[in-house]
């Protein structure tokens, strides 16, 4: 076990690594580098200065150097200056990511508070009419787009009853206690009906895949009451796949909801590496999209870990 | 056309001449969701070529732009009223299905040759290759989808050597797109293959070929790929769902499709400005994109209860469909 994670790690970490390179070089591809700009809003500019400029920022170094450059500042701490926010990329990233855990918990909540009830009670008769309906609320859900969706319940909630406020977080409306709670309302709900379907259909597949093995037979044949053989036989083990998809998506809840957040004004991971990208503050985006790539690396690893340690007969390779 | 029995010249019974294709068949039809599903998509696809020929009736084109009847009610000339720039908001919604269709179909195409060809090649080689492709599978699999669809959709191809008037020309956003959802949906067909082949590899028909003096190619191209057809199919199938979700999500955040060609995405790009002006306005495109993704989602699930009958749908599905990466 110990090995593996230490495996796993040095994996963790050359993926990052690669990624990171890969980033850096698309990142340096999107439209308006530093220099691009100060030409364009400096029309006395000369080639002689461009160069200089250049020479001054480190521009004129080869790719790989300037990649293994940051690299070195990232490790130190050192993720730069933004641009769009004219502050040290670390300072920004603090409260953003505060401001996504806080949204995508309550959702993550929300959502498995309905999927885990709605997918075991459709598993336990499959092909009933329950079953049905549940299997069609969940395609629904997964079809949806989550940008439409959101506007949609802008409009209904925000534009037309007046019930909820449109976005933002209130800090900017002084809402204080409960009164800031009105505000998670809207995206909460827009990112929980986005992931309940595919979150029921998980939890229903798995369900049955259980109520199909040959212990639970036997656990109704030594006459145990169906309530038995679902709560002390079929959950535990229904319940381990369930435990890899939230390692699988525990990054997200620091990544962050980039459509929602941005849709609602909502100030997180998400709508901060949105930004950054639409902005071209480079150093924003490189590590806002550094961070997102870690938590999910990170998730994944502990949704290997997760599974080995509820069930003994996984080989972990 | 029946078939007849070659000695006695008599008719063969239907029943027993089904093939596997027409029990697939028979099988598909009992799923009416997914024939309903069929229909709606066959109507959509219909719909949307015909674009030109409402455009004609219509007298107008789908980007002329009025700016004196902004937002205006259904009419005879407008059956859907008009958008933010005085533009025909059906004509729009068809052009916007035309695009929306295409880079589902033609992504989630170019996904299953690539998955197709990396699961091959992982599967039939085996060794240090498989180990590789499969690092590398897994790799892009556990990447943030979003947020780097984001930062390929925002570079600057022009950074890239390419030629400026290629760039600004209508249909580069269009094929720009599509080749760079393919870039990230072709995991779960590699996958799929891969063990599909590493399966197949050691049967006793393959084995027989190889016997028999036959290649690598042949072997793969005659007795695999024939073989691992229908998961492609259903993954592909449900792939498409997925891409037209994505390129909307991509277009309506300003990095997909590029104005003045519609998407049903882009359309709602300025949503949140005229949502207060024509709240219909925004409801059109969204509705459309939700129908035309739950049928193609319906048609794959009927696919494969169809192609597949042995595999349960009632597993936790290995086809990528239910991906907890969904985009928020």
């Amino acid at each position: 076990m110990r090995r593996f994670i230490f495996t796993r790690l040095w994996q963790t970490a050359l993926v990052m690594l690669l990624v990171s390179f890969g980033a850096y070089v698309l990142i340096g591809l999107m439209p308006g580098d530093p220099i691009d700009l100060m030409i364009t809003a400096n029309p006395a500019i000369t080639s002689a200065d461009v160069a200089r400029l250049k020479a001054l920022y480190g521009l004129d170094q080869p790719l790989v150097l300037r990649w293994f450059h940051w690299l070195w500042s990232a490790l130190n701490g050192d993720f730069g200056y933004s641009r769009l926010f004219t502050q040290p990329v670390t300072a920004l990233i603090g409260p953003a990511l505060i401001n996504s855990l806080e949204l995508m918990l309550a959702s993550w909540a929300l959502s498995l508070a309905i999927a885990l009830p709605a997918g075991i009670y459709a598993a336990l008769k499959p092909h009933s009419f329950r079953d049905y309906g549940i299997n069609l609320a969940a395609f629904a859900g997964v079809s949806i787009p989550p940008f439409w969706l959101g506007l949609v319940a802008i409009l209904v909630f925000a534009v037309s009853l007046h019930w909820l406020p449109a976005g933002g977080t209130g800090q900017l409306d002084d809402a204080q206690g409960w009164q800031s709670l009105r505000y998670l309302v809207l995206p909460v709900a827009t990112l929980t009906i986005a992931s309940v379907g595919s979150h029921i259909r998980f939890v229903r597949g798995s369900m049955i895949e259980v109520m199909r093995q040959d212990f639970i037979r036997t656990a109704r044949a030594k006459g145990l009451s169906e309530r038995g053989v679902v709560v002390r036989h079929a959950l535990r083990n229904g319940m381990m796949p369930v435990v890899t998809l939230l390692g699988l998506e525990f990054g997200s809840l620091f990544s962050g909801a980039l459509i929602t957040e941005t849709l609602f004004s909502w100030p997180g991971m998400g709508r901060l590496i949105y930004n950054a990208v639409i902005g071209s503050d480079y150093n924003l985006a490189m590590a806002g999209l550094m961070l997102a790539t870690l938590v999910t690396l990170i998730g994944n690893l502990l949704a290997d870990i997760g599974y080995k340690l509820l069930d003994p007969r996984v080989k972990l390779s | 056309m029946t078939r007849q029995n070659t000695r006695t010249g008599k008719p063969i019974p239907a029943s027993r001449s089904a093939s596997p294709w027409r029990l697939a068949a028979r099988r598909f039809s009992r799923h009416k969701l997914a024939w309903i599903s069929l229909l709606v998509l066959l109507l959509f696809a219909v719909a949307s070529a015909c674009a030109p020929l409402v455009a004609h009736w219509l007298g107008t084109d789908a980007q002329a732009v009025d700016l004196f009847s902004r937002y205006g009610p259904p009419s005879w000339d407008h059956p859907l009223g008009t958008d933010e720039l005085g533009r025909d908001v059906l004509l729009r919604l068809l052009y916007g299905g035309q695009v929306s269709l295409m880079v589902g179909v033609s992504s989630a195409l170019c996904a299953a040759v690539i998955g197709t060809f990396i699961g091959v090649i992982a599967g039939f080689r085996g060794g240090w290759l498989d180990g590789f492709l499969m690092r590398f599978t897994d790799g892009v699999i556990s990447l943030p989808l979003l947020p780097l669809l984001i930062v390929l959709a925002a570079i600057d191809p022009g950074k890239l050597g390419i030629p400026r008037d290629v760039i600004n020309g209508e249909s580069f956003s269009l094929y720009r797109i599509i080749l760079i959802i393919a870039l990230f949906g072709w995991t779960t067909v590699a996958r799929l293959v891969r063990a599909a082949t590493l399966a197949l590899r050691e049967r006793e028909f393959v084995l027989s070929a190889r016997a028999l003096g036959a290649g690598p190619g042949r072997i793969i191209l005659r007795h695999i790929l024939p073989n691992v057809v229908t998961p492609i199919i259903i993954a592909t199938t449900l792939a498409v769902g997925n891409v037209i979700l994505m390129e909307s999500v991509l277009s309506f955040l300003g990095l997909g499709i590029q104005p003045p060609v519609p998407s049903w995405g882009n359309m709602l790009t300025h949503a949140q400005e005229f949502i207060w002006d024509a709240p219909l306005l925004a409801l059109w495109p969204g509705l459309l994109i939700f129908i035309t993704v739950i049928a193609v989602n319906f048609l794959g699930d009927g696919l494969q209860d169809a192609l597949d009958p042995r595999a349960n749908t009632d597993h936790a599905p290995a086809t990528g469909q239910d991906d907890p990466q969904t985009a928020q």
